[in-house]
């Protein structure tokens, strides 16, 4: 098997563009990530600018958590520019789309690494920050080719074991482009 | 000829299944010609279909229906994840229960029936000895969640796509004999994202126009289509949630079995708008043929060996035939002296 070349469900990324007039400007990102967003919220008015960062303390998490609770009292033309590893771009989209956002209001910059979220058809174990393929599974151990199907839930690329038809191949690592 | 329901066989470990004479004769052959291209083949399913085949009702039973709901409960009882609704696609499955339900008491009323007074429903499946009542479209009243309630009683894989901005999403579905793609990977995705690893078809336009097509299915006007895979083993479960369990099955094929190991994989494909909820129901129904049954078939015998032969790489690579394609072929030329 080899990497599938065009894979249609692989999104693609811009930078972000400053959308005015809007309610609220949310800038949402991971620190590493912060630079990318900060050209366009020195463009903002900054009474209607807001930034909602992950510190090094608290974490993603944290940050997914208050951002879930601001955006149930947001103005309804708020907009959001995200920014971060890939995996957490979509888990912020995915969080703004429950809270009633649509995609529109929501523009993902472009993933601040390669590093892919992983999803491993197997047992379902999700892995960050895959850079080569194949990876081993951190769940069920299966050698996993790292596909460029992808899935806007999961914010993760699939994972198929690479040598179930002879186990006894094993294939050497690529750096995934 | 109508089948009925003979006992349970299995699909894996000593692979039991077989076909009768009468569900060779009805296999959906699926190619028109002796060379396999990528079309929008959809049509109408108008039913009834001709008497005894496989297109006659919306929902087919045939001989392998106990088997394939044993099959679908080892499925299921080692992986529940193979089932999956999200919560606003309640009202899609009970458009499915009611389409399921009337069309089977009515198409095979010595299987099943159903009673409606008001909301209250009473249904019995005498295949499996089930006789249940409960509350239309009160999840609560029924002993399993509505998807996995009606999918453990029909053959083939059901998902239900949501329709919305144009587009289809794959929001609920019970998967256990799929031709290697995961419901649980795939769930949420939009049309042309989950037929996304599908090569060459893109380019050549074939997702947007069937999109098109598809979105407009009006209520009451279910559509087909066929689609086609080799299988090695009589396997229904091809996901790939199970891959490590089958790849092997694919270094098994010699010279000297290919008649008996190597299966044409076959979906009927049925699009049916669902009426309140809008979804469209997508039934998979799947048919499995050895070549030894389908060789008995001279017709069909040396079209395969010509489909197979001028098969695009792409395809061979796609449809995971690479180890045992030119063992295939091979065998199946002697049915095809003049190619």
């Amino acid at each position: 098997m080899q990497i599938d070349p065009s894979i249609k469900s692989r999104p693609t990324y811009q930078a972000p563009m400053l959308e005015e007039p809007a309610g609220l400007q949310l800038f949402v990102c991971q620190p590493e990530a912060r630079g990318l967003l900060e050209p366009l919220y020195q463009q903002c008015a900054s009474a209607q600018a807001q930034w909602v960062l992950a510190d090094e303390e608290t974490g993603t998490e944290a940050l997914l958590a208050s951002l879930q609770q601001m955006l149930v009292n947001v103005p309804v033309s708020t907009r959001l520019y995200v920014a971060g590893h890939e995996g957490f771009l979509w888990d912020v989209r995915n969080l703004a789309l429950e809270a009633g956002l649509v995609d529109e209001q929501i523009q993902l910059a472009p993933p601040v690494s390669r590093g892919r979220r992983l999803f491993c058809t197997h047992c379902y174990t999700l892995m960050e920050g895959v850079e080569a393929s194949p990876h081993s599974c951190s769940g069920c151990g299966r050698l996993l080719l790292v596909r460029d199907h992808f899935s806007r839930l999961h914010g993760a690329y699939v994972g198929v074991q690479i040598n179930a038809e002879d186990p006894s191949e094993l294939p050497e690592q690529e750096v995934l482009q | 000829m109508r089948m009925s329901p003979k006992p349970v066989q299995t699909f894996r470990d000593d692979f039991t299944y077989s076909n009768s004479p009468g569900a060779i004769a009805r296999f959906p052959f699926p190619f028109p010609e002796d060379e396999y291209r990528y079309s929008v083949n959809i049509e109408p399913h108008v039913t009834p279909g001709p008497e005894g085949s496989v297109y006659e009702f919306l929902l087919d039973i045939d001989e392998h229906y106990l088997s394939e709901m044993a099959e679908r409960d080892i499925v299921l009882k080692e992986n529940p994840q193979r089932c999956l609704a999200m919560p606003h696609m309640d009202l899609a499955c009970w458009d499915m229960i009611e389409r399921c339900m009337q069309s089977l008491a009515a198409d095979y009323p010595q299987h099943f029936s159903l009673t409606i007074d008001g909301d209250q429903w009473t249904w019995h499946n005498r295949l499996l000895n089930i006789h249940d009542s409960f509350t239309f479209g009160d999840s609560s009243t029924l002993p399993l969640p509505p998807m996995e309630y009606m999918g453990r009683q029909v053959q083939g894989d059901f998902a239900l796509l949501d329709q919305r901005d144009g587009d289809l999403f794959l929001d609920a579905g019970i998967v256990t004999c799929p031709a290697d793609w995961s419901l649980a990977f795939d769930a949420g995705m939009s049309f042309s994202e989950w037929h996304g690893p599908v090569p060459m078809a893109h380019e050549m336009g074939v997702f947007d126009r069937a999109l098109k097509y598809l979105t407009a299915i009006p209520v009451g006007r279910p559509v087909r289509r066929l689609n086609w895979t080799l299988t090695v083993n009589a396997r229904m479960d091809t996901s790939p949630e199970t891959y490590p369990n089958w790849g092997t099955d694919r270094a098994s094929v010699t010279a000297d079995n290919v008649g008996e190991k190597v299966h044409l994989r076959v979906e009927l494909q049925v699009l049916d708008r669902m009426p309140r909820s809008n979804a469209l129901m997508f039934s998979i129904r799947t048919y499995l043929l050895s070549f030894d049954d389908l060789v008995t078939n001279p017709d069909w015998a040396r079209r395969m060996h010509r489909v197979l032969k001028t098969l695009p790489p792409e395809l061979v690579e796609y449809k995971g035939l690479g180890r045992y394609h030119d063992l295939a072929v091979e065998w199946l030329s002697r049915f095809d002296p003049a190619n």
